[in-house]
């Protein structure tokens, strides 16, 4: 688990954090992510190629995400399949954890119902 | 034709970015249906390009683990650059070419250059007057001119008088009746004081072919005119 303390983590940006989302249950290339995103967001946040695999390098660079390469039989081969890393999965873990945090504060402060579960 | 206009933008991407993900980009916008799609994806990558340049200025550099720095043998000091970093080649032959051009262009116009100097030493003046009356005066300590135009005799009619303007070591001097040999400093091409004190001046006026003509001269509250 990342500690708060840890001077390298700070809160994720929107299009990071999503990627690290579409991530999680399973690897996907780059096209895949950008689908999984908009999925997430009902379509609200599609993320461009640009974006994608700036935020895509960041993250391989941090090392939270792995390149997988290419997959054989896959359709097109200039596809390449991107992994959430363990430290990735922390990362994730920590930001959801904060966000839960920031929610719960401003249900509070708005007097909004916490939601039901079901 | 727009596939065409974003591969050529995907290609103008920094080498290792393309390199890396420029055949997954173009695989994307193949998977786009229509144009509103693929115009969408078109600024995309515009913007892309701008972000990769311009923000990530270090983007084309791949982040490397700098060796151990090998020990000093026999007490020899030994220099090392952490980063790898190389300027490219065009950009250092564009950069040599440059400066060849300007060089070039620096002595061509020192040669050329239609005023010959020369650099003149002005002494100090010392005197008692106050310090804004002599910061107002004060020529400056270097003044390049050439001294040869002002050279010779000028002759004033009222009263008659011949005045003689002459080269003496580095500096100008003027002479005439009765007095010794005073000293000229310029404060401008056309002015000079005379001995270093300000209310005691020459003007040299020029003709219409810019040659020194006339002088007036005022020396102890006197003016004189006189023609060369």
């Amino acid at each position: 688990m990342i500690e708060r303390s840890d001077s390298n983590y700070s809160p994720l940006s929107s299009a990071a954090l999503h990627i690290l989302l579409a991530l999680a249950r399973e690897d996907l290339h780059g096209y895949g992510i950008m689908q999984e995103i908009a999925r997430q967001s009902e379509g609200i946040y599609k993320p461009g190629p640009g974006t994608l695999y700036d935020n895509l390098r960041k993250l391989i660079q941090d090392g939270w995400i792995q390149e997988l390469g290419s997959r054989r039989g896959d359709n097109d081969p200039r596809r390449r399949y991107y992994r959430l890393t363990e430290a990735g999965r922390d990362i994730l873990r920590a930001e959801t954890a904060r966000l839960t945090q920031v929610v719960r504060e401003a249900r509070s402060r708005l007097r909004m119902p916490s939601p039901r579960r079901t | 034709m727009l596939r065409h206009l974003y591969c050529c933008a995907v290609r103008l991407h920094p080498s290792s970015f393309r390199r890396r993900f420029g055949d997954e980009m173009l695989y994307v916008f193949d998977q786009q249906k229509g144009a509103p799609a693929a115009l969408g994806l078109m600024l995309d990558c515009v913007v892309s390009l701008f972000r990769q340049w311009a923000l990530r200025p270090h983007s084309g550099i791949e982040l490397s683990v700098a060796p151990p720095p090998t020990s000093a043998a026999d007490h020899i000091p030994l220099f090392e650059t952490l980063d790898s970093f190389r300027p490219r080649a065009s950009a250092l032959i564009n950069g040599a070419v440059l400066s060849l051009i300007l060089f070039c262009m620096t002595v061509i116009a020192i040669r050329y250059s239609w005023v010959h100097v020369l650099n003149l030493h002005i002494r100090e003046i010392g005197t008692d007057w106050d310090q804004q009356a002599l910061a107002q005066v004060r020529p400056s300590r270097s003044v390049w001119l050439q001294f040869d135009p002002y050279v010779g005799e000028y002759i004033s009619k009222s009263p008659p008088v011949k005045i003689l303007i002459r080269i003496d070591d580095d500096h100008l001097s003027l002479v005439f009746a009765g007095h010794p040999s005073l000293a000229l400093s310029p404060l401008s091409p056309k002015r000079f004081i005379i001995d270093g004190i300000a209310s005691n001046y020459v003007d040299f006026t020029s003709d219409g072919l810019g040659r020194i003509c006339c002088l007036s001269l005022l020396i102890n509250d006197k003016g004189i005119t006189a023609q060369r």
